[in-house]
């Protein structure tokens, strides 16, 4: 504070002047203020699976047992690429999966690979734990990482009546 | 002397313009909390509303938090991110995405908060999400209001 050069000149005038100087001496442009505050901001993410790329599975007319079909197929996975695979015959009987028609039925088999070999499947039982899976892509990048294995019973198929077979497989894809 | 002193006390009714700038942020310590999902098909976002009030004309907003890729950031605390987005509307005009740091311009039209006069939107992009690994994410927003 610069109040050296005015004199006192007594009394309540030289207190005026003492106050009227501080605050001008200070009049250089207001120092800049700031505020600040703080949120949180969160969310879960749960584990998440997806599955894509399944076709239908059409088997040759053929007398003899045709051969197995494959097919391509992306598996999403959150849980470190991980997941169990349930398919489900709607004809199933048991753990068996089957084909249905005028003439009988067809039992068939599916397989499932991730990593390593092709694992056979019973209907309606989770698979053991599969690997593979992308773990940051849904789409896998547009390509696959597992493969499915269809197969027919030859000794079913030889017994059946000539004829269409059909069912539906539903494969459900779980996080591990 | 008793001129100079009577100059001084004739300056006095400008000394109101000097004094010091002040700047109320107010409502802003609310959590937004997304709740738990698996898989979104569509962005989810939370928008709030609160005060920012002061003497100044003009203000300067700004909203920091965890950054990556030049974007706010939620972290898992294993190292695992997923990208946010937030959105600015301040007391005169629309939402407009702003980006860490970044500061926003506008005026806050009342010296103390009364009742809200901003707000921000968190959004989420599916995208963002989807591809992220499981877990919980968190980060701590932060406004920051000064004068210029």
């Amino acid at each position: 504070m610069s109040t050296a050069r005015v004199r006192p000149v007594g009394g309540l005038a030289a207190a005026a002047v003492a106050a009227a100087f501080a605050i001008l001496l200070t009049g250089s442009p207001a120092a800049p203020a700031t505020a600040e505050a703080d949120r949180d901001v969160q969310i879960r993410k749960l584990d998440a699976v997806r599955i894509s790329g399944l076709s239908d599975f059409i088997f040759p007319v053929s007398m003899e047992t045709p051969a197995p079909l494959t097919d391509q197929v992306c598996v999403f996975s959150t849980a470190s690429g991980r997941y169990q695979i349930t398919a489900t015959s709607a004809n199933a009987s048991g753990r068996d999966f089957r084909l249905a028609g005028d003439g009988g039925i067809i039992v068939y088999h599916v397989a499932w690979r991730g990593t390593g070999g092709y694992e056979e499947l019973d209907s309606g039982r989770a698979s053991d734990t599969m690997g593979g899976g992308s773990r940051t892509s849904p789409s896998c990048g547009g390509g696959t990482n597992a493969s499915i294995r269809v197969s027919l019973d030859p000794a079913t198929y030889a017994a059946a009546l000539p004829g269409i077979y059909a069912d539906t497989l539903t494969i459900t894809v779980a996080p591990d | 002397m008793l001129a100079t002193a009577m100059a001084a006390l004739v300056a006095l009714p400008s000394a109101p313009a000097m004094a010091a700038k002040e700047v109320v942020v107010k409502g802003f310590g609310n959590r937004l909390a997304f709740g738990r999902y698996a898989w979104l098909d569509t962005a989810v976002s939370m928008t709030d509303t609160f005060c920012i009030a002061g003497t100044a004309p003009a203000m300067l907003v700004s909203f920091d938090g965890h950054r990556a890729g030049g974007g706010f950031a939620l972290e898992d605390g294993g190292g695992g991110t997923m990208r946010y987005r937030v959105h600015f509307a301040p007391a005169q005009g629309g939402f407009r995405e702003v980006r860490p740091g970044e500061p926003v311009s506008m005026a806050p039209g009342a010296e103390s908060c009364s009742a809200d006069n901003v707000s921000v939107r968190v959004e989420i992009m599916p995208d963002d999400f989807n591809g992220a690994a499981s877990g919980l994410y968190a980060d701590t927003l932060t406004v920051i209001v000064s004068t210029p």
